[in-house]
């Protein structure tokens, strides 16, 4: 298990350097280079030359590099002249909120997608599978946006029961002080995930209820009941544990989207306002964390799956 | 005995039902794959019928229904659907029907180029990676690895504030990101195929590695690589109109789905119901479209898999 763990640290330390290449690369590839991204549009050019001087853009790349990474382990993301702060106060302050909403949603669309799944598993090809798949298609197939106007014009702008805004205070604990105006926004991303998680369980509870151990628990005399939550959920459950680390990335693209609809002011709405703006130290610290926690994330959902199924770390 | 397969999984299969002695093995046609692929599965079926529509739809509608899509008309903005408007006109005056057309032809054009280009580099990619092995596809994965950890919508979000995209850049960011699925699955395909007898039997005549990879590797899982494209190209279709719904995909006067959204926000509290749901199915009902092709295509050449 050590050795396991060891490799994939190291796997993921890799994968980390290799990110900060790519922003490093990526600020670099700029039109007008690292200076132009960095400073406001109208610069002196003397401005712009000592600027360049002071913050060593003038050095060998490798330098730069090697400067950029110092910077990083020691929480310096740059600065962020378009919102005269630096990158990493801004992150700190929103992502928070970003996970407030990225977390409700994940567990929320848990509850739901999981046992959803396994029910139509038991109940395959009746009608109530057949309209639970049809639905989850739609959903799969239904842009996160497109989703959140349509709850907002049915249950803000016609229904009037719920806002149509996400509560937009400064700090995390916003959310919790105005519940009902989350609901919308935790909708939308439980949603699309409910659509994945169900049709993931679904298929994986079909592979294993065929199997003997399944038709010996059930001639041993094991309700229906403790056959699917004790024996299949265990089983068909284990693989969602890593579908959950690879879908990181995806929930992290539909926040940018839910936040930006709702103007909810965590990442995603900053990501956004900075694409916009063409910040360019705020969109590649926002790529930076987003890189990180993802690459994050699988290592502790393979660490947390080789635990559970000890047959992955000998293969 | 002849060893050369250029149908997919469909040749796999009856290599590995020929007899042991190595009877002449049958090659499968083309056609007759393709005909399986298309009709062979329901899904498949009503994913072909609905894409046929939708085409006829995008290219042939313009041509019965005729509107004025090039000069804003200030006397007709906002005008519910109505015998003359089918689906209403829009901010500027535009004919909703109209603009869905030309909207789904520019999102179909960039889906598939994007969906294409991705496929042939990716698939080079990683079979190269597979093929070679060794450091050279640790390095070229690990590169996989970095790029994937980022949220694709974010890297669309930064290429295309880098460059302000026309069709053309909006098809190569695009094909920037999406080609990292194909690499990956031809890469592991590969794997599995460099050790069969018929690439070795092909090394063992002298074939390179250039010939093996191009003749027989890439051949043979072409099947994968047919349902993996087809998957993508729903997903290239959902990434521009994210990115258009974002203001940051096509601009103006170019017409799209993701732009129409983002007009039609601002006139959804005035009840503009028109500009805002008939678009939203037509994004659905064509990304369904290509799911549904790709799960019939899956069943049909009887690969399974989606990255």
């Amino acid at each position: 298990m050590l050795g396991y763990v060891v490799r994939r640290l190291a796997q993921s330390l890799v994968i980390l350097l290799g990110l900060t290449l790519l922003t490093f690369w990526l600020l670099h590839l700029l039109p007008g280079g690292m200076a132009a991204a960095i400073l406001p549009p109208r610069v002196s050019h003397a401005d712009k030359q000592a600027f360049i001087h002071a913050n060593g853009l003038d050095r060998p790349l490798i330098d730069q590099y090697l400067t950029y990474l110092k910077n990083l382990l020691h929480g310096d993301l740059g600065y962020s002249y378009h919102l005269n702060q630096s990158v990493e106060s801004l992150l700190a302050s929103d992502l928070p909120k970003s996970i407030v909403l990225v977390g409700t949603s994940t567990l929320i669309a848990f509850l739901i997608g999981i046992p959803l799944g396994l029910f139509q598993a038991v109940r395959r090809n009746h009608w109530d599978d057949h309209v639970a798949t049809g639905v989850s298609y739609v959903l799969y197939a239904m842009p996160d946006f497109w989703l959140a106007l349509i709850l907002i014009d049915v249950f803000a702008l016609r229904l009037h029961v719920l806002p149509p805004i996400a509560p937009s205070g400064a700090s995390w604990t916003a959310a919790l002080h105005d519940p009902k105006a989350m609901i919308l926004p935790v909708a939308t991303l439980s949603l699309v995930s409910i659509a994945v998680f169900s049709r993931y369980m679904r298929s994986a509870a079909l592979d294993n209820l065929g199997q003997d151990y399944i038709r010996t628990a059930r001639a041993k005399g094991a309700s229906l009941n403790r056959v699917l939550f004790r024996h299949t959920l265990r089983n068909a459950g284990m693989p969602i544990i890593s579908l959950l680390g690879l879908s990181l990335p995806d929930l992290f693209g539909g926040a940018i989207i839910t936040e930006t609809v709702f103007n909810y002011p965590g990442i995603g709405l900053a990501s956004f306002s900075a694409a916009i703006a063409r910040d360019y130290p705020v969109l590649l610290g926002t790529t930076l964390l987003f890189g990180f926690l993802t690459i994050l994330g699988n290592l502790l959902a393979d660490i947390a799956y080789a635990y559970a199924d000890p047959r992955v770390r000998y293969s | 005995m002849s060893l050369h397969f250029s149908t997919g999984s469909a040749g796999r299969e009856i290599l590995d039902e020929a007899p042991e002695g190595g009877a002449a093995l049958r090659q499968p046609r083309a056609g007759a794959v393709l005909r399986d692929a298309l009709f062979g599965s329901t899904l498949g079926r009503i994913g072909f019928g609905i894409l046929v529509v939708v085409v006829l739809f995008c290219f042939l509608g313009p041509h019965v229904y005729h509107t004025n899509q090039t000069t804003p008309a200030p006397t007709q903005i906002q005008l519910p659907p109505s015998g003359h408007h089918w689906l209403g006109t829009d901010g500027q005056g535009y004919d909703e029907v109209g603009r869905l057309m030309l909207g789904g032809q520019s999102a179909l054009e960039i889906g598939f180029a994007a969906a294409f280009l991705a496929s042939i580099f990716g698939v080079v990619y990683g079979a190269v990676a597979g093929y070679i092995g060794g450091v050279v596809d640790a390095v070229l994965m690990r590169i996989v690895d970095v790029a994937l950890a980022v949220p694709g919508l974010l890297l669309l979000l930064l290429l295309a504030s880098i460059f302000t995209p026309s069709v053309k850049e909006l098809i190569i960011v695009l094909t920037a990101f999406a080609w990292l699925g194909p690499a990956r699955l031809v890469r592991g395909e590969t794997l599995t195929l460099r050790v069969r007898e018929f690439v070795q039997a092909a090394k063992l005549m002298g074939a390179g590695r250039s010939r093996i990879v191009l003749r027989h590797i890439i051949p043979n899982a072409l099947g994968t690589i047919v349902v993996n494209t087809t998957f993508q190209v729903a997903d290239a279709i959902l990434a521009v109109a994210a990115l258009s719904f974002l203001g940051l995909g096509l601009q103006e006067p170019s017409v799209n789905w993701g732009g129409m959204l983002n007009d039609g926000v601002d006139y959804l509290a005035a009840g503009a119901w028109w500009q805002v749901y008939p678009v939203g199915i037509a994004i659905v009902v064509t990304v369904i479209a290509f799911n549904f092709l790709g799960e019939g295509f899956e069943e049909a050449l009887g690969v399974r898999n989606r990255t």
